[in-house]
């Protein structure tokens, strides 16, 4: 069973997550650079809310089409159509279809004790980050780790309260308040 | 903007604010042209006429980090690319998909005007360097109050910068 099918069969287990979420950011020297904490709601295919609570707020909700960001303290939501840059953002790829994967990322893993560590190389150039792991436990991810080619490491520490659970479908879908500076792209 | 020195001079502007050179700013950036626009979360870490201005994205990806210094600014992108130039407009204009009026901004995001000419409009936005910009929203830290969203339009470019996390430090925070 190759790396990618591996991490298929296990992306395939995974219709809805929710949960919330612990994100450490630090730069190539090891300092600190940002925490932030918020929660997540998912559901394939392509259904995410994920929403950072501090240290500033910013909601990522998709419906699977259109990919709503709001940012409450610039006043702005920004609207656009989820495309296939948007595939390498880690939200994406955990609501996205597995068996795009491989036309997107070099994938192996390493395996130490319960943990499975995937790897994903992005193929593409400009892509966002030099390496994304995905963690998993159980055959359930509960993290996942972005470098990037500053030497940046962005981990994002998972807790998953509901898994397979029904999610309301309303959820995903954006209501943008009023007088908000809105960009549509 | 114009070719106003990049290098900020002493400022014989009393008001507390302008005193203030050492502390450092985290928040959030939206930027837009004509052509596309994006949003970035920004840690800017002003040292006396040095500082370090970082801008990368919500996942801590698609990042750039500015290290300014009088006369010599240094860029790093996230592919790894190094640039070097004196001021930092040119470069990060030059390098990047932001075109952000820096030099102005080191006083902006402090409340108060660049040297050099401005035009008052009423008391929290003005007309300065051909950029309009307002402080929409204030803060306090300490005994200063410091802007927490600001909103700047030159023609076809505008930005929107909110910062929630001030720190002031009395003397120099770390060595940049």
């Amino acid at each position: 069973e190759s790396a990618a099918e591996k991490l298929q069969g296990y992306l395939k287990q995974m219709q809805t997550l929710e949960g919330s979420f612990e994100q450490l950011t630090v730069d190539g020297r090891g300092q600190r650079m940002q925490e932030a904490q918020g929660t997540l709601l998912l559901a394939k295919p392509g259904r995410f809310y994920w929403s950072t609570e501090q240290p500033f707020p910013q909601v990522l909700i998709s419906n699977g089409a259109t990919l709503w960001v709001y940012d409450p303290d610039l006043e702005q939501v920004t609207i656009q159509t989820l495309d296939k840059q948007a595939t390498q953002s880690p939200a994406i790829i955990l609501a996205g279809e597995a068996k795009d994967l491989t036309q997107h990322f070099a994938i192996d893993f390493s395996v130490t004790g319960k943990r499975v560590v995937f790897n994903l190389i992005p193929l593409e150039a400009d892509s966002l980050f030099e390496e994304l792991s995905l963690h998993f436990v159980d055959e359930r991810i509960n993290a996942l780790q972005l470098k990037d080619s500053l030497g940046q490491k962005t981990r994002v520490d998972l807790s998953i309260s509901k898994f397979n659970q029904p999610i309301d479908k309303q959820l995903f879908e954006f209501e943008v308040p009023a007088n908000v500076d809105v960009i549509q792209e | 903007c114009t070719s106003q020195p990049s290098l900020p001079t002493a400022t014989d502007d009393l008001t507390p604010n302008a005193q203030l050179w050492h502390w450092q700013a985290q928040g959030r950036i939206a930027f837009a042209n004509n052509k596309n626009n994006h949003s970035a979360n920004l840690d800017w870490q002003q040292n006396g006429y040095n500082y370090q201005l970082q801008l990368f994205g919500p996942l801590g990806q698609g990042s750039a980090r500015l290290e300014g210094a009088p006369f010599k600014v240094i860029l790093t992108t996230s592919d790894g690319k190094q640039v070097e130039a004196s001021s930092p407009e040119q470069l990060l204009a030059d390098n990047s998909d932001w075109e952000l009026p820096l030099s102005n901004m080191l006083y902006w995001i402090r409340g108060i005007k660049a040297p050099g000419k401005h035009k008052e409009i009423n008391e929290n936005s003005f007309l300065q360097h051909g950029w309009q910009v307002e402080w929409r929203r204030f803060s306090q830290v300490g005994e200063h109050q410091l802007p927490s969203l600001l909103i700047a339009e030159k023609g076809p470019l505008s930005f929107r910068l909110a910062i929630n996390k001030w720190q002031i430090f009395s003397t120099p925070s770390k060595e940049l």
